[in-house]
């Protein structure tokens, strides 16, 4: 399989129609991806520091004259004062004690007046040396960080007018890239953190710690970390739901349906999961091995009345875990390379992860590809298609039809390695460029895989309907009752797998699927609509992508459709790095964001709203890390400020506290500035304060950006249950 | 978000129902928004009269304790009397050089302790309730002038907790008003700006884009016909046409979906189209100039008023207001600095009034970066489906 794989690699890339473009969009989407990592991460702190070193230079320009006048003017101000006092008592013929106290004393009231406003407006230091000053270079950069970090000490502000329109308008440029910048510190910290998380904390307790969470996600059903792995969980909401929001489907409970579906597809899963190892090896020779596997695989199914909907729920099953497994496979192969043992752990997660994911965002995907399938309805028959079409064709319907499954399993996890690299690639703060490369980088990756993937499908979903028919024609008398619940669920799973689940990967072509959910259900078509065009609202921003690439064939399109999506998503949900605290303008760039789910969530009530708030938890690189260990983080970071300023600076250690809590929240009233006291060695100090307040904003948009997902997922929970009208309250104050 | 929701509902549902969702959504609107605002408000207050509590009771404690750090030398009264005596002492050799040198001297003294007093902050007396009030407020907006801080321990550490709750609490405020400003200003720029200008053109557009619509549903649906085996119905291929209409414009979508669910197949009639123009306003993005005018006029108009009240000259007021509301918050110029000593009403009202410029226009600032923001999103998805029909055309 891997060698076929190999080989069609290349062949994909010349393949399509059009193999000039599809070259270019590669060299673009690479170059791209070159550019943005270099943008992302290099140029754009590269370019805060030269931004601020600008600035240091420009106001040391402006102001250090004016501050150097300033203090001249005071010393020529007493000076004056002193020849003024001489003068007096030179000219005075008498010297008479109160006449000289009551002119001298006007004198000297003229003279506090001046300085008062020379401290005032002029912002006098009280310092006359001429050779020091607050607006040395260090000054003056300290003075730009705390401009356009919004922290605004005031201790040093400027005081000519060109210095004002200068700050003004560095202000509006730098704050902005601040932000930016911060954004992408804090979310490339916030990977590596996580990635540290889990990888040192959590290593030792990775068997110990999956039951737990299992146990969590089931109570919880919020926490979908382990969706797949344990199928019961979201069966038993999504029944719910199911049961909720369209009385026609069934009214059967959903710990029913939730105890049918389970061991069964259980039983589905590790019976294609397991001959997945072979066929990974030699696909071409195991065919007889996998076909025995399929029909033991079947067997239950074939016991519990074929009804079509288990067909669905069990090839997502089968998807699953056969990704589970393909992924620790390909884990081994690729070991050497760079993973390592825990990172198995998590791919594994990230698997089902994704799975869940790709449910999530089925309909626009399949929107989607039928809009390209209008294009290139045509698909191209690989001699590898023929093949496997050959091996199909041999056993019996059901086994046939899942035995696609693998094969798309296979590439599936495939793309999961790959998705796996991807992930490295950086984050880009700024949003807009992110979906842009997203989209490109991403469809790029997954059109080379999907050659191989993809090809026997539209035949298999032919068979798969064909057979779904037949199924139809003769099932709907089930004998008994528990396996009529069974159909019911299987219905219902139906359902969800054209909407939520990933059956679109064999399931049948468009149109045609669409119609037959529709027919079966008895769904309003209206909620699907509106299901379709809310996701589609949500993903729209990012799916510029793929419509630029190959021609589309239709199957191609269809199957490698929801790995975009799945970038999509993920994307969408890491869009929101977290600059939150920093400035009020800041604030409504990621409200905007936030904004598309919740409202979506609004539109689709139950459904979507709900894996909405899953989604956070499933990738493992998204995985939350536990939010008091942010919070953690954070205060022990301030506590470890103040001890460090109260060393630094002779500051109590209350003092210090206080000042590190007003700077890293950016209020920064300037009360206690480092290197005001101590005036030799004023730079260092700065240089102390700059580095630690820039790198504990950083730190701060980290722990929001960890903590974010997991905790609007929370709070979404507990404002579903307040009720909606409570709910943006809620998730809008907590999301702070 | 809920309002925008019922927009898009409401057009198909029937009078009563719309009333019905009028009033929810007024109530829904009282609590985010009206609500939020008092609560803020209230928060203000609340910590302004703790914070005034907490430091003049630590002030008079600390001066009951100890005494002798609050007497005032009469440091101008010394510096007098000591020249004096420099000068009755040297009048009889009168040594030019010394004389100045030794004057000079004490002169510095009294200015380093001018300096010294005049840095050491603001006394207790700044902790009226209007200073008080403009510090709470500097505190959750995180402006932080700086120019009242809290001395004593417990309002240092009450601030910190005080900054802990009241910061969400403000963003809260700012995202709600922002968002409620948001779409009133695009309510006033769609009535304003596009619909009395050019109600036509809105039409031809609409017209235009469902013509295209039209023929790629009419593509979809044929496709349809031969992939999935002749078993597309009807509704199928509507859906389709649904979606494809949807996924090819962005504005017009939400309007199709209200109407796609009655009227799926057809569309183009007159009232469909009266529909959608009067139902665009969520869709319409006002554009950047527009936004940033706003900004920039805000700023102006804070300008203006502070230079009245303050007597600010221009820059000042620009530049004072351009460092509140981006919260940098320098504090070398605060309200009711100067005239702090003279009156004390005045230095209340200048105080409030800054508080209600603050408040408002953090909120329009807000306001205009979701306008800015979406139509940024607008133009790249623009960009982006210009892009799309780029490649699509020669792909096809």
């Amino acid at each position: 399989m891997s060698g076929r794989r190999a080989q069609s690699l290349p062949a994909h890339m010349v393949e399509p129609a059009k193999p000039e473009r599809g070259r270019c969009v590669a060299a673009i989407c690479f170059s791209w991806k070159i550019i943005t990592c270099i943008v992302s991460h290099v140029l754009l702190v590269l370019l805060v520091v030269s931004y601020c070193v600008g600035g240091a230079y420009l106001f040391q320009h402006l102001e250090r004259p004016h501050e150097l006048e300033v203090k001249r003017d005071i010393q020529n101000l007493r000076f004056n004062l002193t020849e003024n006092i001489w003068l007096l008592s030179d000219d005075a013929l008498v010297l008479r004690e109160s006449d000289w106290m009551a002119n001298v004393s006007k004198h000297l009231a003229n003279f506090e007046k001046q300085i008062l406003t020379a401290i005032k407006a002029d912002g006098w230091d009280g310092d006359e040396d001429l050779r020091k000053s607050q607006w040395t270079f260090a000054g003056s950069l300290f003075y730009s960080i705390i401009v356009i970090t919004t922290i605004g000490y005031g201790h040093i502000s400027p005081r000519t007018d060109w210095g004002k329109v200068t700050t003004i308008f560095y202000a509006i440029v730098g704050i902005p890239l601040m932000l930016i910048c911060l954004s992408n510190i804090g979310d490339v910290m916030a990977t590596s953190f996580r990635f540290l998380y889990w990888r040192i904390c959590c290593y030792v307790c990775t068997r110990t710690a999956k039951r737990p969470r299992n146990a969590r996600s089931r109570q919880r059903s919020v926490r979908g970390q382990r969706y797949a792995r344990s199928q019961p969980p979201p069966s038993f909401r999504r029944s719910m739901k199911m049961t909720q929001r369209s009385g026609n489907d069934s009214g059967f409970g959903p710990s029913m349906g939730h105890a049918h579906s389970d061991p069964e597809l259980r039983t589905m899963g590790r019976g294609v999961g397991g001959g997945y190892d072979d066929r990974e090896f030699g696909h071409r020779s195991s065919g007889g091995r996998n076909r025995r596997q399929q029909q033991i695989a079947a067997q239950p199914r074939q016991q519990r009345h074929n009804i079509y909907g288990d067909e669905y729920e069990m090839q997502t099953q089968t998807l699953n875990r056969g990704n589970r497994y393909s992924s620790r496979q390909r884990q081994r192969d690729r070991m050497r390379d760079r993973h390592t043992v825990e990172r198995e752990r998590y791919r594994h997660d990230f698997d089902a992860g994704s799975m869940e994911d790709f449910s999530d965002l089925q309909p626009p995907a399949k929107r989607a590809a039928s809009v390209r399938s209008v294009r290139s309805p045509q698909h191209q028959e690989s001699k590898a298609s023929r093949e496997l079409h050959r091996l199909h064709s041999a056993p019996g319907r059901g086994a046939r039809a899942k035995s696609v499954d693998p094969r798309h399993v296979s590439s599936q996890h495939y793309e999961d390695v790959d998705e796996d690299v991807v992930r490295k690639t950086p984050i880009i703060p700024n949003r807009y460029a992110l979906d842009d490369f997203g989209g490109g980088s991403g469809h790029q990756r997954t059109t080379r895989n999907a050659a191989p993937r993809s090809q026997s499908m539209p035949r298999s979903a032919h068979q798969r309907q064909r057979q779904r028919d037949r199924e139809r024609e003769r099932s709907p008398q089930p004998p008994r009752n528990a396996g009529r619940r069974a159909g019911s669920l299987g219905r219902q799973s139906t359902r969800y797998g054209n909407h939520l689940e990933l059956p679109d990967y064999d399931a049948p072509p468009q149109g045609s699927s669409r119609d037959h959910r529709r027919d079966r259900r008895g769904r309003s078509p209206r909620s699907y609509e509106d299901y379709v065009e809310e996701s589609f609202d949500e993903v729209s921003l990012c799916d510029g992508g793929h419509y630029e690439d190959y021609p589309p064939v239709h199957s191609k399109s269809r199957s490698r459709e929801p790995r975009r999506n799945h970038r999509r998503r993920e994307r969408a949900e890491r869009l929101p790095p977290s600059p939150r605290i920093m400035s009020p303008m800041g604030f409504p760039v990621q409200r905007q964001i936030r904004r598309r789910p919740s409202y979506e969530y609004d539109e689709d009530d139950s459904m979507y709203g709900e894996d909405y708030g899953d989604y956070g938890d499933l990738l493992p690189k998204d995985r939350p890390v536990p939010i008091w260990l942010c919070v953690f983080l954070v205060v022990s970071y301030i506590l470890g400020g103040a001890a460090l300023f109260a060393y630094w600076e002779n500051w109590s250690f209350l003092d210090s506290a206080y000042f590190c809590f007003i700077t890293l929240t950016t209020i920064g009233f300037g009360d206690f500035v480092p290197a005001k006291g101590v005036k030799d060695e004023s730079e260092q100090s700065i240089a102390y304060c700059s580095l630690y307040l820039l790198f504990g904003i950083a730190l701060l948009a980290m722990s929001f950006n960890l903590v974010q997902e997991e905790f609007i997922a929370n709070v979404k929970e507990v404002a579903r249950r307040l009720g909606i009208l409570k709910d943006d309250d809620e998730d809008d104050r907590d999301e702070d | 978000m809920s309002s925008r929701r019922s927009s898009f509902r409401r057009k198909e549902k029937p009078a009563f129902q719309r009333f019905k969702d009028h009033c929810r959504h007024f109530t829904a609107f009282m609590f985010s928004n009206v609500g939020i605002i008092l609560l803020v408000t209230f928060y203000t207050i609340g910590g302004a009269f703790i914070f005034q509590a907490i430091e003049i009771f630590e002030y008079e404690r600390l001066r009951s304790e100890k005494p002798h750090r609050f007497i005032e030398r009469n440091v101008s009264g010394e510096c007098l009397t000591r020249i004096w005596e420099l000068t009755a002492e040297n009048i009889s050799f009168f040594d030019h050089k010394a004389y100045r040198k030794r004057v000079n001297d004490v002169l510095l003294e009294y200015q380093r302790a001018i300096v010294k007093k005049q840095l050491k902050g603001p006394d207790v007396e700044q902790w009226s309730f209007s200073g008080a009030f403009l510090y709470s407020l500097t505190v959750i907006t995180t402006i932080g002038y700086g120019n009242i801080t809290p001395h004593s321990e417990w309002g240092k550490l009450a601030t910190i907790l005080y900054a802990i709750i009241g910061m969400p609490l403000f963003l809260l405020y700012l995202s709600n008003i922002g968002d409620v400003l948001a779409k009133s200003f695009k309510w006033i720029y769609s009535k304003v700006c596009l619909c009395r200008i050019c109600p036509g053109v809105a039409k031809r557009r609409i017209i235009r884009e469902r013509r295209k619509m039209r023929h790629l549903a009419r593509a979809l649906q044929m496709h349809h016909m031969e992939s999935g085996g002749g078993s597309s119905s009807y509704s199928s291929s509507s859906s389709t046409t649904n979606s494809n209409s949807s996924s090819s414009t962005d504005y017009t979508k939400s309007s199709y979906r209200s109407s796609s669910i009655v009227d799926v197949a057809y569309s183009g009639s007159d009232s469909d189209i009266e529909r959608e123009i009067r139902g665009s306003t969520d869709e319409i993005t006002v554009p950047l100039t527009v936004c940033i005018f706003v900004m920039v006029g805000y700023i102006l108009w804070g300008a203006l008023l502070f230079g009245r009240w303050e007597d600010w000259n221009y820059l000042d007021g620009s530049y004072f207001c351009l460092i509140s509301l981006s919260s940098i918050g320098f504090g070398d110029l605060v309200p009711g600095d100067r005239v702090i000593t003279a009156d004390r009403d005045k230095v209340e009202v200048s105080f409030i009034l800054c508080a209600v410029y603050l408040l408002l226009g953090m909120a329009v600032i807000a306001m205009c970066f979701n306008l800015m923001q979406e139509e940024v999103v607008h133009n790249i998805r623009a960009i982006k489906r210009g892009f799309k029909a780029c490649f699509r055309c020669r792909s096809s």
